[in-house]
C-alpha cells in the first residue's frame, strides 16, 4: 500500500571532469551521501584533467507527483589555468569569478527537471568593477534559453535532473462510475 | 482520514508499486502545481486519488456488484435493475478511454484539457428495462412486432385508438447514436473539475446535438469520499423529438403525435465510496435528473425526472 523507497528525497551527486574547455569527456560518478554538499578530499584528488566540475547534488529522486527539487547545491570547479568564467542555472547568472583557478558556490536552487547549470568563459570587458557580468543585450522569448545557451562559451553544463518514483498521472476525464 | 482516502483507488496503487517509471521528463509540468508537493507518501497518494488522477498507460478496471435501479420514463418499461457496475478506463499520454468515452487530448496545460472524443448516446437506453438492452442496444422494436395497434372490423376507429396510449410497445423502434464532438475540461483546485462538452450525433440517426456542463467536487471525510456534481445539459430538438416526439413513424393515434423540443437537463449527483480494504471499497451513487418541458411534455413520458441509485461493493483489479 504504501511506497516505502525512500525517505522523500535521496541526494545523489555529479562529479565531471574535463580534458578541454567543451563539454567533451564527461565522467559521471554518483555517491548517496546527501550531507555532503562539497566535493571530498578524495574526489579532488581524483581529478587529473586540467578542468573538473562537481556538483552536488545534480540528481534528485523524489516520491512526489508533481516533481520539484528544492535543494542547497554545491557547485566547485578547478581548472589548471585561471579564467574568467560565470555560472549560470536556467538563464540566470549566480555568480562570476576573474582569474581565478578555483571556485565554489553553494546556494539554494528549485528545479523541475529540465534546467541546466551551466559554466561558461567571459571575456575580461565583460565582467564589471563588482566582477559582475555585463550580460549581452539578446531577445527574450519562447527559446530565450537556447538564445541564452548560444550567446555563451560554454565551459561545462549539466543538466539537474529529477527522477520520479511516481508513475505518470494525468487528470482524469471522465466521471467514475459514469456508465449510467 | 489519509489511510482511507488513499485507498480510493486501490488499483492505481497497486500498479504504482510496481510500475514506478522514473519521469524526469514530466517534472516541469507536475511542478506546476507546487500547492501539491507533501513530504509524505500517504499524504501524496491520497491526494492523488481525491483529485481524481490515473496512472496513464495503466487499463483501470473496477467492477461493482450490488444493487441499483434506474427508474422508467418511458410508459410500458420497467425501472432498469443492475446489479454490476464497471469502471473502465485507460489513459495515455494523450488518448483515453473512460467507461465508454473514447478520446485524444489536443491540448494539455496545467489546469485545462481540450480534447475531441467520441461516446455512445445512451438516449435510447430509456426505452429499454433490460440491461442487456443498454449494454447491447436491442431496444425494443415495437412498430415491427406489435399487432395491438391494428385496427380491427368494427371497434378500428380513432376512438378506440385514443384509449391506447403511446407506450414503448407500440412506437417505432428509437436506434442508438454515437457522438462526437470537444470538450473543455477545468481544475481550478485540487478536486474540483468543471466540464463542458459539446456533442453531435455522427451516426445519422437524427442529427441533433448537445451541450453539458458540470462541475464536480470532491468532499474527503472520515465518512469516506464523496464527490458531488451538478450537470447542466442542453438537448437539441432534433435529439429530443427523435426520441421523444411521436410522429407517423410510430404506430398511435395521431391526437398523440407530439413534436420534442430542446430542454435544459439539470442534474445533481452524489457519489460515496468508503474504503473497507485495498482493493475493496463500498460504494454507492444517486442521481436526479429533471428532464424539461421539451421531453416531459411527450405523451410517451410518464416523469419529469429521472433517478438513479446504486449500492455496492467495488473490487479493483
Amino acid at each position: 500500500m504504501r511506497f516505502n523507497y525512500l525517505a522523500s528525497l535521496l541526494l545523489l551527486s555529479g562529479v565531471f571532469t574535463f580534458t578541454a574547455p567543451t563539454s567533451a569527456a564527461m565522467q559521471e560518478t554518483s555517491s548517496a551521501e546527501p550531507t555532503t554538499l562539497s566535493p571530498d578530499i578524495d574526489e579532488q584528488l581524483l581529478c587529473t584533467e586540467p578542468f573538473c566540475l562537481w556538483v552536488q547534488p545534480q540528481v534528485c529522486v523524489t516520491e512526489n507527483a508533481p516533481a520539484v527539487c528544492e535543494e542547497t547545491v554545491s557547485v566547485s570547479w578547478r581548472s589548471e589555468t585561471p579564467l574568467n568564467a560565470c555560472l549560470a542555472f536556467d538563464e540566470k547568472v549566480l555568480t562570476c569569478w576573474r582569474q581565478e583557478e578555483v571556485g565554489t558556490w553553494l546556494g539554494d536552487l528549485t528545479w523541475f527537471g529540465d534546467e541546466i547549470l551551466v559554466l561558461f568563459t567571459v571575456e575580461d570587458s565583460e565582467l564589471n568593477a563588482a566582477g559582475e557580468w555585463r550580460e549581452r543585450p539578446r531577445r527574450t522569448g519562447r527559446n530565450s534559453r537556447q538564445q541564452f545557451l548560444n550567446s555563451v562559451e560554454i565551459l561545462a553544463s549539466t543538466e539537474m535532473q529529477i527522477q520520479s518514483l511516481f508513475p505518470k498521472a494525468r487528470r482524469r476525464l471522465g466521471s467514475p462510475w459514469s456508465v449510467f | 482520514m489519509i489511510f482511507a482516502s488513499a485507498l480510493l483507488a486501490p488499483l492505481a496503487f497497486a500498479h504504482g508499486q510496481t510500475h514506478s517509471e522514473l519521469t524526469p521528463e514530466l517534472a516541469a509540468e507536475r511542478a506546476a502545481e507546487p500547492e501539491h508537493t507533501q513530504s509524505t507518501n500517504d499524504t501524496t497518494l491520497a491526494q492523488f486519488n481525491d483529485s481524481l488522477k490515473v496512472f496513464i498507460n495503466q487499463i483501470n478496471v473496477r467492477v461493482a456488484m450490488g444493487y441499483g435501479e434506474r427508474s422508467s420514463i418511458i410508459r410500458g418499461t420497467d425501472p432498469l435493475s443492475f446489479y454490476v457496475l464497471p469502471d473502465v478506463s485507460y489513459y495515455g499520454e494523450k488518448f483515453f478511454f473512460d467507461n465508454g468515452m473514447l478520446g485524444y487530448s489536443i491540448k494539455q496545460s496545467r489546469r485545462h484539457e481540450v480534447s475531441i472524443f467520441t461516446k455512445l448516446n445512451t438516449e435510447f437506453s430509456y426505452f429499454t428495462d433490460s440491461i442487456t438492452g443498454y449494454w447491447f442496444g436491442d431496444a425494443y422494436s415495437g412498430g415491427l412486432s406489435s399487432t395491438s395497434m391494428q385496427p380491427s372490423g368494427g371497434w378500428g376507429d380513432f376512438t378506440d385508438d385514443e384509449e391506447i396510449l403511446p407506450d414503448v410497445d407500440n412506437v417505432a423502434k428509437r436506434a442508438w447514436a454515437i457522438d462526437a464532438g470537444i470538450r473543455v475540461d477545468y481544475y481550478p483546485a485540487e478536486r474540483t473539475h468543471v466540464g463542458l462538452a459539446v456533442q453531435q450525433d455522427i451516426r445519422n440517426k437524427h442529427n441533433g446535438y448537445s451541450a453539458a456542463f458540470m462541475v464536480s467536487q470532491g468532499v474527503p471525510t472520515g465518512l469516506g469520499n464523496f464527490q458531488v456534481k451538478g450537470e447542466l445539459t442542453y438537448k437539441s430538438d432534433k435529439l429530443v423529438d427523435y426520441y421523444y416526439g411521436i410522429s407517423s413513424r410510430d404506430n398511435v393515434a395521431p391526437i398523440y403525435h407530439y413534436r420534442g423540443k430542446a430542454v435544459m437537463q439539470p442534474a445533481m449527483s452524489l457519489h460515496w465510496q468508503y474504503p473497507l480494504r485495498e482493493r475493496l471499497s463500498l460504494v454507492s451513487s444517486a442521481r436526479v435528473m429533471w428532464l424539461g418541458d421539451g421531453v416531459a411534455d411527450s405523451p410517451l413520458v410518464t416523469k419529469d425526472t429521472t433517478t438513479t441509485f446504486f449500492l455496492g461493493v467495488s473490487y479493483a483489479f
